[in-house]
């Protein structure tokens, strides 16, 4: 699309970008869950995936550094995965742990912050996750020998993407459907 | 898309242009210590305004050395906003989210901070400002008359500043279209 390309208003005005944002606890279990329920009425698609955790480890015998975290995307109502095993982050997310520390806030309310990493690359998804429901992301790489230094053990996880009104639903003005009459 | 190798014509990209033509609108503001910022731009009556990319910077000051404490660079994201159309108060994030999580390129180097060229200690100088630079895409029809409105909280004991920059196309209403033909 160019700048000359006429716009068509009733086109662009049927979604509204919606970024989703989540702090999960990476606890010590080989397994977390990202939940976000679309709301009624609307589909969401998910068009690129944000992540950003605590770069230090302890175990296996020391403190490492960059702990890799993987994800699995599920259509929640099939419990359907959408790739045959768990993706690591860094190979579609950004900016991921590259040297990134957790740090506590400095005035109240108690919380943590993020020190601001290079970006590595843009990692834009040319892909589009569509969800009716409820968007299941399933985070792995923990394990009981190697963990996120506590209290530091979190992650950030921004959904970009965009919410797309059901036209054919009565809530946006479709009288002929649900109207009783067919 | 224009492509290099396409044949333009000028009287039709200037008749085009009568009705809609490429606009950034630029919202800034500066958050007290500890404080929150309801930051607010007017899409003015012109016409809409189609968003299709979001950019911006911010910077990541804090309070450190002395006595007394001066205004210091520590590379901590300080910043998290929750962005709202302000035609009928949509929220556009679902929370607020850290700026260093949705802005490109981010943080950059304040010119008060005091450790741009020497440490204060214990903080280092200061970073870099990021290099990669690529715009976040957020296609989105702002009406006229509309304000963007951008709700910010500073969690820092020093005062934070930042700017977005909405990319898009202005689509010129009924009314200025006629001011533009001199009708």
């Amino acid at each position: 699309m160019s700048v000359f390309t006429p716009v068509d208003l009733k086109v662009v005005s049927a979604t509204q970008p919606y970024f989703v944002y989540n702090r999960l606890p990476l606890l010590a279990q080989p397994r977390v869950y990202q939940l976000y329920t679309v709301p009624a009425g609307f589909n969401f698609l998910v068009r690129q995936i944000i992540t950003q955790w605590d770069s230090r480890v302890v175990g296996g015998g020391g403190i490492g550094t960059d702990p890799a975290l993987s994800c699995e995307i599920y259509n929640n109502s099939a419990s359907r995965a959408r790739q045959t095993s768990p993706i690591p982050f860094h190979l579609f997310s950004s900016p991921g742990c590259g040297d990134c520390i957790a740090v506590p806030f400095a005035l109240p309310p108690l919380g943590f912050s993020f020190t601001v990493v290079q970006r590595r690359s843009a990692r834009i998804m040319n892909l589009a996750f569509p969800y009716g429901d409820t968007v299941r992301i399933e985070i792995t790489g923990q394990s009981a020998n190697i963990a996120i230094v506590p209290p530091y053990n979190f992650l950030d996880i921004v959904l970009e993407g965009y919410l797309v009104a059901e036209t054919a639903l009565a809530m946006w003005g479709n009288t002929e459907v649900n109207s009783g009459d067919n | 898309m224009i492509r290099v190798f396409n044949q333009l014509s000028a009287s039709k990209l200037f008749a085009a242009q009568k009705s809609q033509y490429s606009e950034t609108i630029l919202l800034t503001g500066v958050v007290a210590a500890g404080a929150g910022l309801l930051a607010r731009t007017a899409i003015s009556n012109l016409g809409h305004f189609l968003c299709l990319k979001i950019t911006g910077s911010f910077s990541t000051l804090v309070l450190a050395g002395g006595p007394p404490a001066v205004a210091t660079d520590d590379g901590i994201d300080h910043l998290r906003g929750q962005l709202i159309d302000g035609a009928g108060q949509r929220k556009l994030f679902n929370d607020f989210i850290p700026f260093s999580l949705w802005m490109s390129p981010g943080r950059r180097r304040d010119a008060t901070a005091q450790n741009a060229f020497f440490p204060v200690a214990p903080i280092p100088v200061s970073e870099a400002t990021p290099q990669l630079f690529y715009p976040i895409e957020f296609e989105y029809l702002f009406s006229a008359n509309s304000e963007i409105l951008l709700d910010v909280r500073n969690d820092s004991d020093n005062v934070n500043r930042f700017d977005v920059a909405f990319h898009g196309i202005r689509i010129l209403s009924g009314v200025s279209v006629a001011g533009v033909k001199g009708v």
